[in-house]
């Protein structure tokens, strides 16, 4: 079973929010939607749920050779910038509601929010107003309810948002283990570490249009390439990473990352102004990728 | 699919129970000023009516009352609905729902409609008491309020379809309220003439039925005929408007 979606163009007024944006997530692997503010991540995510309708483009499921469109009911979801639960009711009341809005009974929906209440560690607070908890507790608990509904794809956007270091492991662990019951994921986040660390694959978007998509790792061996990161004797503006040109990119105020060969590095390392106190291999990161791919002056309207 | 359906109502019912018991205190508060208001209402016209010959009695009266605050209430509760989900940031939630928005919002009127035919039921029974009046109605009278019923849930969803654009309507609301309160009681007297208007055939029929008139099935029939057109009219307004909210991306706005 795969999810697909062909061509879809969305307006609002004068900003194009998606250009002619073509996906696919399987059934089983977590596809990371990454891309900076304004790409047009959430729009893509809410045509997918029907709740924007696109001017062109189609969203299908695809099982055994047939082609459906998807309801919203089918997707376990995560908004962001919207409130997934009624913050002045208790957890349980919330999952019974919106589980039974989904046509699901009581009896179906109460065991599995538990379930992943526990695991989440939130099982105690079942009978607690939602707005009694923290903001990343109540992200917890709208994300045990979009997995209490058994969903085959789930749509989260921005799911790590106020969560803690720890929370964030255990989300993690949770999405590769959703992985193995054969659930597709579509990730949307700024949280690069975690996006690379669950993603199968990645799909950056820019301006509403898809700039690359692929294997995650392929993609890290591709853009990231050969990486350096040099270790400054004293703080440097950031601008100066622009000013030394292509391949260069700030990493905090005393460090500096050159994406490129070792000749090439040796050849530009005289323009540096201060002094490298260490130059050592950088790991490929999805951030690196990130920033050479949005960190400088990207064409608003790139060649497709 | 009629399991799925007994969920979802279910579901909206669960809800109006808890916000019930989170928000008790000011529903109580509203029961207890509604029956003082329109004791005192009551209280006024029985020392204006003194003597004279009124076309209702005490006690029908109050029968028209709980009809009309049950259609007022039938009349907003889908734009309530769309306004206080898009201000807590849970109608995209909603739209999620199995059988989509419009199927939702039916059933969370219905459930806000039992609640309301409770509530002013409570507050009705109360005049009653306090009043001592005694009630004439036919044993047919409740059927009377079905068509009443279809035609304020078309006005529902007509109304709910400038919610769901404008979000914000209580000003028009509160218009209509006023507008609807005289225009609901004229229609009591009843002229062959409104038999077109809105609310006219049904609200005769229910004047019929609360004081001890005959059961008329052709004003029935028309009264019947008319709340399915109007929810029809509903209906099709809401899922036009839903589809345009859609296209302009506002679902989710507020």
């Amino acid at each position: 079973m795969r999810l697909l979606v062909q061509g879809v163009h969305k307006r609002f007024g004068p900003v194009q929010a998606l250009a002619g944006v073509s996906l696919e997530l399987r059934a089983g692997e977590v596809l990371g939607l990454l891309g900076p503010n304004g790409a047009g991540k959430t729009t893509l995510v809410k045509v997918i749920l029907g709740l924007l309708l696109p001017e062109e483009g189609e969203v299908y499921l695809e099982e055994e050779g047939r082609r459906r469109r998807p309801q919203g009911h089918e997707f376990g979801v995560l908004l962001e910038g919207s409130r997934n639960l009624y913050l002045n009711l208790p957890l349980l009341a919330n999952a019974l509601y919106f589980g039974g809005i989904r046509g699901l009974s009581p009896k179906e929906v109460r065991p599995r929010f538990l379930h992943w209440l526990e695991r989440f560690g939130l099982k105690e607070r079942l009978h607690a107003p939602l707005a009694s908890l923290s903001r990343g507790m109540q992200q917890k608990a709208a994300l045990a309810l979009a997995l209490a509904l058994r969903p085959r794809f789930l749509l989260l956007d921005e799911p790590t948002l106020g969560l803690d270091p720890v929370s964030r492991g255990e989300l993690e662990a949770i999405l590769l283990s959703l992985k193995g019951e054969g659930i597709g994921i579509l990730l949307t986040s700024h949280d690069l570490a975690t996006v690379e660390r669950v993603s199968d694959r990645v799909a950056f978007l820019q301006g509403g249009r898809l700039l690359r998509e692929g294997p995650t790792r392929a993609l890290l061996r591709e853009w990231a390439g050969e990486g350096y990161l040099l270790r400054l004797a004293e703080p440097v503006a950031e601008a100066l990473a622009e000013a030394l040109g292509p391949g260069w990119l700030a990493e905090g105020k005393d460090r500096l990352v050159f994406l490129g060969e070792w000749a090439a590095l040796k050849e530009a390392l005289p323009r540096v102004p201060v002094e490298v106190l260490e130059i050592s291999r950088g790991e490929p990161s999805l951030e690196s990728v990130f920033l050479r791919l949005f960190g400088r002056e990207v064409p608003k309207e790139p060649s497709p | 699919m009629h399991l799925i359906f007994l969920h979802q109502l279910r579901a909206e019912l669960l809800l109006s129970v808890q916000q019930l018991r989170v928000y008790w205190f000011n529903q109580l508060a509203s029961l207890v000023a509604d029956t003082v208001f329109f004791f005192a209402i009551a209280m006024g016209i029985r020392a204006l009516a003194a003597g004279t010959e009124v076309p209702l009695s005490l006690g029908n009266l109050l029968l028209l009352y709980a009809a009309f605050g049950i259609t007022v209430g039938m009349f907003q509760s889908i734009a309530f609905t769309l306004h206080n989900e898009a201000t807590r940031g849970t109608l995209e939630h909603l739209a999620l729902a199995r059988g989509g928005l419009l199927r939702q919002l039916f059933l969370r009127a219905l459930a806000d409609t039992f609640f309301n035919v409770l509530y002013n039921g409570v507050v009705f029974l109360l005049l009653v008491l306090l009043l001592g009046v005694r009630l004439e109605p036919t044993p047919w009278f409740p059927l009377a309020l079905l068509p009443v019923a279809l035609s304020a849930m078309g006005f529902g969803f007509l109304m709910g379809t400038l919610a769901l654009y404008f979000k914000q309507v209580m000003g028009l609301f509160t218009i209509l309220q006023f507008l609807l309160l005289p225009y609901f009681f004229t229609l009591a007297a009843w002229q062959p003439f409104m038999a077109y208007l809105p609310f006219a055939p049904g609200a005769h029929l229910l004047k019929l039925g609360l004081t001890g008139g005959a059961f008329d099935p052709g004003v029935f029939l028309l009264a019947l005929l008319q709340g399915v057109l109007l929810l029809s009219l509903g209906l099709l307004a809401m899922g036009r408007m839903y589809a345009l909210v859609r296209h302009k991306g506002l679902l989710g706005r507020y």
